[in-house]
C-alpha cells in the first residue's frame, strides 16, 4: 500500500526543506505556494548572517531540487481554499490561479516580457525596480515560467503574438485541485511590520527613510541598482548610515484598537542589522555604520562573534539609545535622529544621510483566513500555535497537522531549516500510524 | 577656589548610603494610580532622547528618575528639582515602548515630595501666595502705588478668605508647611 501524501503551505526555505526531506522518505509532497515562484523571503536577500554566505547560493540549489524531484508536486501561484478530515487524512481544494501562460509549454525565454508594454512596480524588488505585466519576480525564479498579472495587463496580446512555444493564453480560468493527503505543513512564513504605524520615524514620509527589506534589495547585486546603494531622494551614495532596531518588536504600546507594534522580540533584526552595516561597510568605503539599539540580541552560533567582529574588526558604531524621533531636513533630505545615549545619559541629535528601520516579524497575511481553513488555533499574536511551547511546537490543531518556520514566531534560516526537517519527520511519524 | 570644590561636591554627590536606599518604593509606588508599570522600563532613552525639557537642561532626564525611583532611592528622587521640571507634554508618555505612563509616575512622584515634605522654596512660596492672596504672585505694594501714580485702573481682586476655606478643607496649608527634614 503506498503511503499516503503531505500537502505543505508555503515555498519559503522552511517549505522548501521540509519538501525535500518528506520526499526523500519516498512520500509524495504538494507544494503549495501562492506567488509565481518559490523562494520566499529568503530569495530576497542578498548575504545570511553570520557567514555572510550569499543568500540565494545556497537556496536557489534547493529550489532547483524541489522542481526536479520526482516525488516533490509544486503547485505555484496556487492557494489552498477547503481541507476536510476524513477518515485517514485530510481531503484539499487547492485553486490554482490562471497565470495566462501555459506553464507546460513556456521555456521561460523572456520574449514576452520584451515586448511588454506596460511597467509595473516590482513586489519582489520592494516596489523599488520594475517588471512588466507579464513577468518572472526574479530571475533565478522556480518554476521559470511566466506568469501574467491579471491587475495590470491591458490584454494588447503583443506576447501572445510573440511567443514561439505559443504557451500564451488568455483564456485561462482558475482551476480547482482535489488531493488526498496524509498530513499538512504549515510554513507560510512572516511578513514585516508596516513601519508606517511607526509615523515618528517617518517612513513613507521621509524618501531616506527605508527598511531593512528594502536594503536588502538596494545592496544585493541582482537587484534594482545592481547592488549600489543609493538614497532614495537624489540617488546620491550614503555616507551616513544609521540602522533603527526594534521598529514594531518589544513595544508594549496598545492604544485602543490602533495597535502600534508588537509585544515580542522579532530574533532577527539584530544579526540582519549588524550583517547589513557590514556589508555597507565593505560596499562603500568610507561609510560611518550606526545602530542604535536597546539590546543586542545575538542569538544562534556564531552570531556574538559576528557582533564582535562588526565593532572591532569593521568599525560599526552602536549606540544604546532607542531612536525617540526622526526630523528631516528640507534641504538636504537629511535626516536628524533624536536620542538619549543611555551609556552618557545624553540626549543627542545627530544627522544621517539614510536611515534603515530594522522592522520586525509578523504572522504572514492570510493566516487568520489559513487557520479558519484547517481549524488551528492563533496565538495573541496571530501566529498558530503549536501544543507545546518547550515539547511540541510543531503539532498544532490535532493529528496531521504542523506548523514550522517563521509561520510559527519569529525565526531565522537556520531555525527554520531545522524546524522543516523536523516537521519533516513528525508528518512521517504521523504517515506510519496511518498506514498501521 | 571654586574649580577644587567642585569635584568634591559631585564625589558626594555619587556616594549612596545604605539607609538612604527604600527597596520598597517601588511597590509603594506601584500602587499609584498612573505608576503602576514602573518596574516595566528598560532603560531605553525614549523618553529623555524626545524630552524637550531634556533637550535644554543637562541635568534632566526622565529615564534616570525611573531608574532612581525603581531602585529605591528616596531621598534622591524627591529631593531633587528635576521632577518639578516636567511639562507634562506627555510625549514621553507617547513614545515609551513599554507603555509606561512616564508623565504621571512623576506626578506621583511630585505628590509623594509634596507629602514627604520635599517641596522647593519657589514653589512653596508660590503654594502660600495662593492661600494669602488668591493668585500666585504676591503683587508687592510699591507696584501698586507705581500704577495708581500711571492712572492704571486697580487690579482685580480676588476672594481669598472663600479660597482659604477651601484650601483648609482640603489639607493644602498643611502641605506646604515647612518642615523640617
Amino acid at each position: 500500500m503506498k503511503r499516503q501524501g503531505v500537502l505543505i503551505i508555503g515555498g519559503g526555505i522552511a517549505g522548501i526543506q521540509a519538501a525535500l526531506d518528506v520526499a526523500e522518505q519516498g512520500v509524495n509532497v504538494y507544494l503549495v505556494e501562492r506567488e509565481p515562484s518559490i523562494g520566499g523571503h529568503m530569495a530576497m536577500l542578498d548575504k545570511t548572517f553570520p557567514t555572510l554566505d550569499c543568500s540565494a547560493c545556497i537556496l536557489t540549489p534547493k529550489m532547483v531540487e524541489v522542481a526536479r524531484h520526482p516525488n516533490i508536486g509544486l503547485l505555484t501561484y496556487s492557494e489552498l481554499r477547503e481541507v476536510k478530515r476524513v477518515e485517514k487524512g485530510f481531503e484539499v481544494k487547492i485553486l490554482k490561479k490562471p497565470r495566462f501562460v501555459d506553464e507546460t509549454k513556456c521555456t521561460g525565454c523572456g520574449i514576452c516580457a520584451q515586448h511588454c508594454p506596460l511597467e509595473v512596480p516590482n513586489e519582489f524588488d520592494m516596489g523599488l525596480g520594475v517588471r512588466k505585466a507579464i513577468y518572472v519576480p526574479f530571475p533565478q525564479a522556480v518554476p521559470l515560467k511566466y506568469t501574467i498579472d491579471d491587475e495590470h495587463c491591458i490584454q494588447c496580446g503583443l506576447c501572445q503574438r510573440v511567443c514561439k512555444a505559443e504557451a500564451v493564453n488568455l483564456d485561462q480560468r482558475p482551476e480547482v485541485i482535489s488531493l488526498t493527503v496524509g498530513a499538512i505543513i504549515v510554513a507560510t512564513g512572516f511578513k514585516i511590520f508596516d513601519a508606517k504605524k511607526r509615523s515618528e520615524y517617518g517612513y513613507g514620509r521621509y524618501l531616506n527613510v527605508i527598511t531593512s527589506l528594502e536594503l536588502e534589495r538596494l545592496i544585493n547585486a541582482s537587484g534594482p541598482t545592481g547592488g549600489r546603494v543609493l538614497r532614495l531622494s537624489d540617488g546620491r551614495i550614503p555616507r551616513r548610515v544609521a540602522f533603527i532596531q526594534c521598529v514594531g518588536s518589544r513595544d508594549q504600546r496598545a492604544w485602543g484598537h490602533h495597535y502600534t507594534g508588537n509585544p515580542y522580540c522579532s530574533r532577527v533584526c539584530c544579526m540582519y542589522a549588524i550583517k547589513n552595516g557590514v556589508l555597507l561597510k565593505e560596499h562603500i568605503h568610507d561609510i560611518d555604520v550606526t545602530i542604535f539599539y536597546m539590546d543586542i540580541r545575538t542569538i544562534g552560533k556564531g552570531s556574538e562573534e559576528f557582533y564582535q567582529r562588526a565593532r572591532e574588526e569593521f568599525n560599526v558604531h552602536f549606540v544604546r539609545g532607542r531612536v525617540a524621533k526622526v526630523i528631516e531636513i528640507p534641504e538636504t533630505k537629511n535626516l536628524l535622529v533624536r536620542t538619549e545615549d543611555t551609556e552618557t545619559g545624553k540626549a543627542i541629535e545627530r544627522e544621517f544621510d539614510m536611515l534603515v528601520l530594522s522592522v520586525g516579524l509578523m504572522p504572514s497575511s492570510g493566516i487568520f483566513e489559513l487557520s479558519k481553513i484547517l481549524d488551528i488555533p492563533i496565538d495573541e499574536h496571530g501566529f498558530p500555535q503549536g501544543a507545546h511551547v518547550e515539547t511540541d511546537r510543531f503539532t498544532t490543531g490535532g493529528k496531521g497537522i504542523f506548523v514550522v518556520g517563521a509561520a510559527q514566531g519569529p525565526k531565522d534560516i537556520p531555525d527554520s531549516v531545522i524546524d522543516a526537517s523536523a516537521a519533516a519527520m513528525k508528518a512521517a511519524i504521523s504517515l506510519a500510524r496511518v498506514k498501521e | 577656589m571654586t574649580k577644587e570644590t567642585t569635584p568634591k561636591e559631585d564625589e558626594r554627590k555619587r556616594i549612596l548610603k545604605i539607609a538612604e536606599v527604600n527597596p520598597g518604593l517601588q511597590y509603594e509606588l506601584s500602587k499609584a494610580p498612573g505608576a503602576e508599570k514602573l518596574m516595566q522600563c528598560l532603560q531605553c532613552g525614549t523618553c529623555t532622547a524626545d524630552c524637550p525639557i531634556a533637550r535644554f537642561s543637562g541635568s534632566y532626564s526622565p529615564r534616570l528618575i525611573i531608574r532612581m525611583a525603581q531602585l529605591g532611592l528616596i531621598s534622591k528622587v524627591l529631593s531633587s528639582d528635576t521632577i518639578w521640571l516636567c511639562a507634562a507634554c506627555f510625549t514621553c508618555t507617547d513614545r515609551c515602548p513599554q507603555d509606561l505612563e512616564l508623565a504621571s509616575v512623576l506626578r506621583v512622584l511630585r505628590n509623594m515630595a509634596v507629602k514627604k515634605g520635599f517641596i522647593p522654596e519657589a514653589l512653596r512660596e508660590m503654594g502660600s501666595n495662593v492661600v494669602e492672596t488668591g493668585s500666585v504672585y504676591k503683587v508687592p505694594g510699591s507696584r501698586i502705588r507705581k500704577r495708581e501714580a500711571a492712572g492704571l485702573p486697580p487690579l482685580p481682586k480676588s476672594n481669598p478668605r472663600r479660597l482659604a476655606k477651601l484650601a483648609e478643607i482640603v489639607g493644602f496649608p498643611k502641605l506646604i508647611e515647612k518642615r523640617g527634614m
